[in-house]
């Protein structure tokens, strides 16, 4: 019964090559999403301050998408001092909890360190505001500009929910509501950006912003 | 007034400086910008204009807004995208003024729309801004005649956003498909260069799904890349800003300007996309077109587009990426005066870092 072992081996290889295929599809999808337990609080913690937001924004007229300047301001600014109230003597670390941090430490540094985290630490320092103070409940200030985050990194990262985001203040990673224009919550020298190239950034922005055409505009680059 | 001399100089003086005078004309002339429109400008055809980078409130951005509404008495385009920046530093009910609906006056009287994206100055509360047209969203999508366009938020690229980015260029069945967002995937800028971290995820949807054009800003001038992956991508980030002489010599530019603000115009009839880059003055600093990409179609391998530089010498003829072949007519030539292009190079040179940084192919 030659026909037939060969038949057997044929449907062996389809069924190994089949899966191998799948197998590497897979694996090619997207990098594994982080479901590190150490992030159950951190992730309730948002979640919280989220429905505290959509419980304020019920309060508020809502903001559709036709309104005019001064709308939007009245809006954001009365949303913000509502959540700050409602979250009096919220410190940082309220929700980048002690176990989070270590976590989300861990993360920065295999995404950003070494000749493989070259891109990203030039993605984050090149578009990162100069350092500012990160002040709970405080506004993210209307002059600077708001970093980049690698997308590799943000699949890394554990997801927020509505119009929570992750950015970088230098080597700081904020927490900030998109919605309320303020900062939730601040992990201090969470990325690893080593001095070295944090000078040179720097020696590079002020060597910029000394080109005689520049000047007055780098100040609010 | 002692002097008759004097008395009699300044009557004259002001005789021909009264409104209706020769040189009341002259000088209104001097000052009142012209556009020299030089794309098919065809009945029933699909016109847009590109302005990044705006939000100055500055002397420099109205001027370029006063350029870009001579160019609509010419050539009426029906709206404006804007990647990014467009509003720099505080955005209060002044700011918005003073830095959007001031300086585009005319444009919004005549009934041109704005769409923006976001930019790293951007609050996404703009998204909710009337003007802006952004739906109440960080990134959205919106289609005028045969093309889709999809305005993204480039500062937060994150799972969702790019889930939603194949979904739409997936269900699409526009031929012609232009995504614009404010951080460059390619860029000769020596100031930030290319977003390699960015073009990491978005090249490989917009290959597979057959994005024709990316429009970026960011980067304060503008530039246009030689097809990549056959995908052209435009710079146009000197709507307001400028960074003098930012452009490096690198293989990715097809034409750079970096000496003065800037704004584009496009028009697309029937399969060809025309494009003409204008100076803060009225100068044409590039102009050509694209063709329709046969491979448009998802899934299928991407063949090679034509794109004719017309700014380019009429007999210079010559190999472009992929195969891909770029023919110049000279039309826009004699014009290009502080343009830095291959032909002019620019004087930085390009260290080995900023070549990574741009994560340049070979």
């Amino acid at each position: 019964m030659p026909n037939m072992k060969m038949l057997y081996s044929f449907m062996v290889c389809l069924v190994l090559t089949l899966f191998v295929g799948i197998a590497i599809r897979a694996s090619d999808k997207k990098p594994e999403k982080t479901t590190d337990p150490a992030f159950a609080q951190f992730l309730r913690n948002a979640k919280a301050y989220v429905e505290l937001r959509q419980k304020i924004e019920k309060t508020l007229p809502s903001l559709e998408d036709k309104e005019d300047a001064e709308e939007i301001r009245s809006h954001k600014q009365t949303l913000r001092l509502k959540l700050a109230a409602a979250r009096n003597g919220a410190i940082e670390g309220s929700m980048f909890t002690p176990q989070a941090a270590v976590v989300l430490r861990r993360i920065l540094n295999a995404e950003m360190r070494g000749p493989e985290g070259k891109t990203a630490r030039t993605t984050v320092l090149e578009s990162s505001p100069k350092a500012f103070e990160c002040k709970i409940n405080g506004a993210y200030p209307a002059t600077e500009p708001v970093s980049t985050v690698p997308p590799d990194l943000l699949m890394k990262l554990p997801e927020l929910p509505d119009n929570l985001e992750y950015r970088f203040v230098q080597s700081t990673l904020i927490l900030r509501d998109a919605k309320a224009n303020m900062i939730i919550d601040c992990l201090r020298k969470a990325a690893p950006l080593p001095a070295a190239e944090k000078a040179k950034a720097s020696s590079a922005e002020n060597k910029t912003d000394q080109k005689p055409d520049n000047k007055a505009e780098k100040k609010s680059e | 007034m002692r002097n008759p001399k004097s008395l009699v100089l300044v009557l004259f003086t002001v005789a021909l400086a009264s409104p209706g005078s020769r040189l009341a004309d002259l000088v209104i002339a001097q000052n009142t910008p012209t556009c020299d429109v030089q794309l098919p400008n065809k009945e029933n055809s699909t016109r847009f204009a590109v302005a990044g980078d705006v939000g100055t409130g500055g002397k420099e951005q109205y001027d370029v807004a006063r350029e870009m509404a001579a160019c609509h008495s010419a050539f009426p385009f029906e709206f404006v995208v804007m990647p990014g920046d467009n509003l720099y530093g505080s955005e209060g009910p002044k700011d918005y003024r003073r830095k959007f609906e001031e300086p585009y006056g005319p444009l919004l009287h005549a009934g041109v729309k704005f769409y923006a994206a976001l930019g790293n100055h951007d609050d996404p509360d703009q998204r909710f801004y009337k003007n802006f047209n952004m739906g109440g969203e960080r990134y959205y999508a919106f289609d005028k005649g045969p093309i889709q366009f999809l305005a993204l938020d480039s500062t937060y690229m994150n799972p969702e956003q790019l889930e939603w980015v194949e979904k739409e260029l997936k269900g699409s069945n526009k031929p012609w498909k232009i995504a614009f967002f404010h951080h460059p995937l390619y860029s000769s800028g020596g100031r930030h260069g290319s977003d390699v971290e960015l073009r990491k995820v978005l090249e490989p949807l917009f290959v597979k799904y057959g994005v024709n054009v990316g429009i970026a800003g960011h980067e304060h001038f503008y530039e246009r890349t030689k097809p990549q992956k056959n995908i052209v991508y435009f710079t146009s980030g000197a709507g307001g800003k400028l960074r003098k002489g930012d452009v490096e010599k690198t293989d990715l530019t097809a034409k750079a300007f970096d000496t003065d603000r800037s704004f584009m115009l496009f028009e697309l009839d029937d399969d060809t996309l025309y494009f003409q880059s204008i100076s803060r003055k009225g100068e044409t600093v590039d102009y050509g077109s694209i063709k329709a990409r046969e491979a448009a179609k998802p899934e299928e391998a991407a063949t090679p587009e034509a794109v004719s530089n017309k700014s380019e010498p009429e007999s210079r003829e010559k190999p472009g990426n992929n195969g891909i072949t770029t023919q110049g007519q000279g039309k826009a030539a004699s014009k290009d005066a502080g343009i830095s292009s291959e032909e002019k190079p620019a004087s930085k040179d390009t260290g080995n870092q900023s070549r990574e940084k741009r994560g340049e192919n070979p």
